[in-house]
């Protein structure tokens, strides 16, 4: 079995013509052999047993050409044609020339015409059959997917095969008795009998009942179809009913239900279908409201801790400030014991304060953390805005000049557009603060490499080298305050890094000091 | 509802109603503690309970610096600040602003500032931090203006710059002993170059500083000078660079 199904349709063209070409030849000498002792009506079957035999055969091997209709078409036609010129050259030729075209010339249906023609025409035949598979390959696919087609082969079978079946009993009985027996005095032995049985009955019958099948199918196809399409419509329409529906459920509407018509299997899978749906729908409205009812509590467990944590900070804050207040102005006025237990209640406030911090921190932590969006975006507006935002508060608050320098045509940063104004804003400001007054504060954007460079440059006092390496450090503060004795914010450059570092860049930051100082932040040019 | 809070003076803090602060937080209690806090340093406090008090108050009141609250009824303290940068408080544009909120946590730490608030507090805070920073960020002004009254007024001492002699109250420069023909406002410029060498001044904060509020002429004007000046200071016109386009200093020598 897995040999034959490794012969089908496997074989290269020219490897399986030549097999064809070498079987017709092969089949040739064995008749020319037995030219002498043959019957009139063999010699007449003769050849056009050996065309069907050559022209199957390569319908056998052949293997599916690929590619587009065009091209499969054009390589069957040419397959076809190859075949015909086999038979023509590399049958009739040599057959003629080696004398074992007796076989045709003799035959008193052919003569020396009409030989060579018929075997030249086993390429049209070839491709006829050819395109009998393929159709038979597509009404099968029709089949599988139509239950209206399956059932019009059912009913074909059934029709056909009854047909055949008292083709077959008449012909065996009546007329096979009679006319297509072999003789059982042919004297030669087994093998010549069997080729004698095979072109004198076998051939003729098998050619003689597949044409009335063909026949008969032809006749019976398109009544068959019809008297199939009214039988089946009524299954096939509820079928199509339910497949519809149950696509409709799996997209969500959980309220579709099918009417259900009649006793037979299909009602019963409506039932089914039905009661299925009742209780998807159920279950899943009991899921949605315990659903939402759960993520109400946890909203308002959230809003509730984060409400109770900041409404307590207030009367800390009063009672804190009331109480250091007194403790400050009024020690000298206050009896001993007392100003002990205001100490006492002063460090049992700071105690509440700390309780206060840390369910707040608890509360904060169930919250989303920093979510970034990022995506590919132009990064002059984001500078325009940033200047224009800034520039106004930089002049009138510290007498610093902004300005902006962006190389044209710049190729989009990727980047979270809210985070990076913030950071670019966090810059800005940071270096507003450390530059004196009729200084000038540059934000630049220019590409460096692959990737987008924007740098925040000032005219201020510029950093120590010892504080160089720690500004990115949360909650450093530098050695020694600013010019105007304000210590550095401590946060906005640790959380500039964070930012920029999240979107997929790096910050860096040079200084000369009594110069000023270069804040850059390099983006990606490219999604990751 | 205003809450004029009666200054008291303790004689800590030195000039008694010399500045004022507004303060606004709708804790009458905790108001009240800050304002007695911030008098007995001899500030005089304006109270304020409400966003849009605050901005009514900041305009009749002239404060030096705004103590906000972000949590407040109506209109919250982060739209009164951004109001207030948008120009809404008439001159209080500038103003330098502490944000208190016991809203701690970070982001909204850092949208305070980027809005313009100059520094903030977490509630609870301690009264100690609050006027240790209320006093830094008085200083910061305090600085700024000393630095342009400085800028603006002439220089005291006569300044040399290699071979460049420049007297700025006599009004004469000479170059290695021979005197330059420069207009009075070319010689205040270089002589404000050659006080802070390195130090950059852009193109509005010289005309601010020297033109004063008399220019009427565009930027220009600046520009037009620094040719002159490095005209005729000859060799040593390199001296005066240009810094981006929109500024000048005197190279450090």
């Amino acid at each position: 079995m897995s040999l034959l199904r490794r012969l089908t349709a496997s074989a290269r063209p020219a490897q399986a013509l030549l097999e064809a070409t070498a079987l017709a030849l092969a089949f040739l000498y064995l008749l020319f052999r037995r030219m002498e002792s043959a019957s009139p009506l063999m010699l007449g079957n003769g050849l056009p047993f050996l065309c069907a035999l050559a022209g199957l055969w390569a319908v056998w091997r052949v293997r599916w050409p690929e590619g587009s209709l065009r091209q499969r078409l054009l390589a069957e036609l040419g397959t076809a044609s190859a075949l015909s010129g086999c038979m023509g050259l590399g049958v009739a030729l040599p057959g003629s020339l080696l004398g074992w075209d007796a076989v045709w010339v003799r035959a008193a249906a052919f003569g020396p015409q009409l030989g060579p023609l018929l075997l030249v025409a086993t390429g049209p035949g070839y491709l006829l059959a050819r395109a009998g598979l393929r159709l038979w390959a597509a009404w099968g696919r029709l089949r599988r997917r139509r239950m209206l087609f399956a059932i019009t082969q059912a009913h074909l079978s059934v029709v056909a095969g009854a047909i055949l079946l008292l083709m077959g009993a008449w012909l065996v009985t009546s007329l096979g008795a009679g006319v297509y027996a072999p003789e059982a005095a042919e004297p030669g032995g087994l093998g010549p009998w069997l080729l004698a049985y095979l072109l004198e009955t076998v051939f003729p019958m098998s050619f003689f009942v597949g044409a009335i099948a063909l026949l008969v199918l032809a006749f019976l196809l398109p009544p068959s179809a019809i008297f199939s399409y009214f039988v089946a419509r009524r299954t096939t329409r509820r079928l199509e009913a339910l497949a519809r529906a149950a696509a409709d459920l799996q997209a969500g509407r959980y309220d579709i239900r099918v009417p259900v018509s009649g006793e037979d299997e299909v009602a019963l899978l409506q039932g089914a279908f039905n009661r299925m749906a009742n209780q998807l729908e159920g279950t899943l409205r009991d899921l949605e409201a315990e659903r939402d009812r759960v993520s109400d509590a946890l909203r308002a467990r959230r809003e509730l801790v984060a409400a109770v944590s900041h409404e307590l900070r207030t009367p800390v804050a009063t009672m804190r400030a009331t109480l250091e207040s007194a403790l400050e102005r009024r020690t000298g006025a206050l009896p001993a014991p007392l100003s002990e237990d205001l100490a006492v209640v002063g460090a049992e406030i700071e105690r509440l304060q700390r309780l206060i911090d840390d369910l707040f921190t608890l509360s904060r932590a169930e919250a989303h953390g920093l979510e970034l969006l990022c995506a590919l975006i132009p990064v002059a507006p984001v500078i325009q805005r940033v200047v224009d935002a800034q520039a106004r508060l930089a002049w009138s608050a510290a007498r610093v000049t902004l300005v902006q320098e962006v190389t044209p045509d710049l190729p989009p940063a990727w980047a979270d557009e809210a985070r990076l104004e913030q950071c670019l804003v966090n810059l800005v400001r940071n270096a507003v603060r450390h530059t004196p007054p009729g200084g000038i504060v540059a934000l630049e954007a220019r590409q460096a490499g692959t990737e987008l460079a924007l740098a925040v440059r000032d005219t201020g006092e510029g950093i120590a080298p010892g504080d160089l390496p720690h500004i990115w450090e949360r909650f450093y503060r530098g050695a020694q305050p600013g010019p105007d004795g304000q210590p550095h914010a401590g946060l906005g450059l640790a959380l500039v890094k964070e930012l920029v570092e999240a979107m997929g860049g790096r910050a860096t930051a040079e200084s000369v000091p009594g110069e000023g100082s270069c804040f850059t932040l390099y983006l990606p040019t490219v999604a990751p | 509802m205003m809450v004029a809070v009666a200054a008291r003076s303790h004689g800590t803090g030195g000039d008694v109603g010399a500045k004022t602060i507004l303060l606004v937080e709708d804790e009458r209690e905790l108001a009240r503690a800050m304002a007695r806090e911030l008098e007995a340093e001899g500030y005089a406090v304006r109270h304020a309970a409400s966003g849009e008090e605050a901005l009514a108050l900041c305009a009749a009141s002239r404060p030096a610096l705004i103590i906000l609250d972000w949590m407040l009824p109506g209109l919250s303290g982060l739209e009164v600040l951004r109001q207030l940068r948008a120009g809404a408080g008439g001159e209080a544009a500038a103003l330098p602003v502490l944000m208190v909120t016991a809203r701690g946590s970070e982001m909204d730490r850092v949208v305070g500032l980027e809005v313009g608030a100059d520094d903030y507090m977490a509630k609870p805070f301690s009264m100690r931090e609050l006027i240790a920073r209320v006093h830094s960020l008085l200083r910061r002004v305090e600085a700024l203006e000393r630095i342009m009254a400085a800028d603006r007024a002439p220089a005291p001492e006569v300044l040399t710059w290699g071979g460049l002699v420049v007297d700025p109250q006599a009004y004469t420069a000479t170059c290695d002993g021979t005197p330059l023909e420069l207009t009075r406002t070319e010689l205040e410029l270089l002589a404000l170059l050659m006080r802070h060498p390195g130090r950059v001044f852009s193109r509005a904060y010289l005309l601010d500083a020297i033109w004063g509020e008399h220019y009427v002429a565009g930027d220009r004007s600046v520009d037009n000078a620094i040719l002159r000046l490095r005209r005729k200071l000859g060799a040593l016109g390199e001296a005066v660079e240009t810094v981006w386009g929109v500024g000048y200093r005197m190279v450090g020598r």
